[in-house]
């Protein structure tokens, strides 16, 4: 069934909606959802959300592409849970990720006093904007799926070290450009 | 930066990234090249809303219902930017159309430059359906706002459907000129549409058009009408009473030119 499809359902209000949606895209929520909590029961519960959460909001909305959004709903839902739980029951793998990025803002309490996450959001949005795509995919693989490396040069057709030389590269690049941008170091 | 905090930001990133990467698909990405990103940010949009009109107008051979579709930039080998018009014959070679470019108008809007960009159509899953070089042309005049005419092949792509009727319609030596008077909203990415949007929409000529820092409305005028398999499109993003009538006579002129 296509997106348009399904959204009609939505817009129909017919339950057979979620049915179809998740046939669809279940599988890339529940990467995300898993990739970030690192727990089956966890991850499962959080795509059940995602799925209310777009029974919520479609209508009025009516996304496109359908992947992107409901994806961005279960990391949203996920991060959530992930930072209310506690630091045992935290997901190491995702830890990893962030301490990574974090490398890229140096001093991150003055950063912080400075900065806040919709303005790096957006600073990232525009260095993103710069990358080839294959900096970008390994970029957001890493960072937003939170795919191990190995995954992410995986879907790339990479080879891990290559994968690993290139995201360094990137981040290198990222810390430039937040140093231009004005961030302190 | 708390791991939180640099959580939050993440999930703050713009929709373009993240339906880019979703699968590994290079020749489907979305994302602004190093080059056109550094372009000033008036470019960029007349660049997106130009090729959101070409779609929107029925002025190409494909259709709105259906599969859905978008007409986005791309990445192309060829793209280049002209100051005068004495390499056009090479600005044809390029794009594989003929191209024809008044370097003036009766009205004073003189030819002030000109590129050659990458575009494509992409289907439901950002699948590459049809890439293609479109042609962007500046014309200035002293005192009045710019003008701007796109210039994009006649895509024969399938679908079913049914393009917006034109606010109105005029025959210039045989050849139909459609005119819009359109009401645009830019958005930024993560603007989320209103019940009074979804009813404009719905009503017609009115269209969001996402990527914009703040929230912006403006009414824009267009005349687009289609020359030996090309899609002509001109247009006044300033638009003021005599827009429509400015338009229509620049497009006679262009039409007779090219005969």
């Amino acid at each position: 069934m296509s997106d348009e499809e399904i959204l009609d359902l939505f817009f129909e209000r017919s339950e057979q909606a979620i049915v179809e949606l998740a046939e669809k895209h279940g599988s890339a929520v529940q990467r995300v959802a898993f990739n970030i909590l690192g727990d089956a029961e966890d991850a499962k519960e959080c795509v059940n959300d995602t799925w209310l959460g777009a029974w919520n909001s479609i209508p009025p909305q009516r996304p496109a592409p359908l992947r992107s959004y409901v994806c961005r709903i279960a990391r949203n839902l996920a991060t959530k849970r992930y930072h209310a739980n506690t630091a045992q029951k935290r997901n190491s793998r995702y830890d990893l990720a962030l301490d990574e990025l974090a490398e890229c803002i140096p001093d991150s309490r003055s950063v912080e006093d400075r900065i806040d996450a919709r303005e790096l959001a957006r600073t990232i949005d525009r260095f993103l904007d710069t990358l080839s795509y294959e900096d970008k995919f390994l970029f957001m693989r890493r960072y937003w799926f939170a795919d191990s490396l190995a995954e992410a040069a995986g879907m790339a057709g990479m080879s891990y070290g290559a994968a690993a030389v290139r995201l360094h590269r990137v981040k290198e690049k990222l810390r430039k450009q937040l140093l231009k941008e004005g961030v302190p170091v | 930066m708390t791991q939180e905090s640099l959580s939050l930001a993440l999930n703050e990133l713009a929709e373009r990234h993240i339906r880019d990467t979703l699968v590994f698909s290079p020749g489907s990405a979305q994302a602004f090249p190093e080059r056109i990103s550094h372009m000033k940010k008036k470019r960029i949009l007349t660049f997106a809303l130009a090729a959101a009109l070409i779609l929107l107008l029925g002025a190409a051979a494909y259709a709105l219902s259906g599969i859905p579709r978008s007409v986005g930039t791309y990445s192309m080998p060829q793209t280049a930017e002209y100051t005068s018009l004495s390499e056009l014959s090479r600005v044809e070679k390029t794009v594989g159309y003929p191209v024809t470019v008044p370097e003036r108008f009766s009205n004073g809007y003189a030819f002030a430059g000109l590129s050659v960009n990458g575009q494509a159509v992409f289907g439901e899953d950002l699948e590459v359906l049809k890439e293609y070089y479109g042609v962007h042309v500046n014309y200035s005049r002293n005192g009045a706002p710019e003008l701007y005419l796109d210039l994009s092949p006649v895509l024969d792509l399938e679908g079913g459907g049914k393009a917006p009727a034109p606010s109105e319609q005029r025959t210039v030596d045989g050849v139909t000129v459609n005119l819009n008077r359109d009401q645009y909203k830019l958005v930024p990415e993560n603007y989320e549409k209103t019940a009074d949007d979804l009813a404009r929409e719905a009503a017609g000529h009115f269209y969001i058009s996402f990527g914009s820092d703040k929230i912006e409305e403006r009414e824009i005028v267009s005349a687009a009408f289609t020359l030996e398999g090309v899609n002509y499109l001109l247009m006044d993003m300033a638009a003021g009473a005599g827009s429509l009538e400015t338009l229509t006579e620049m497009a006679a002129e262009l039409i007779r030119a090219a005969g």
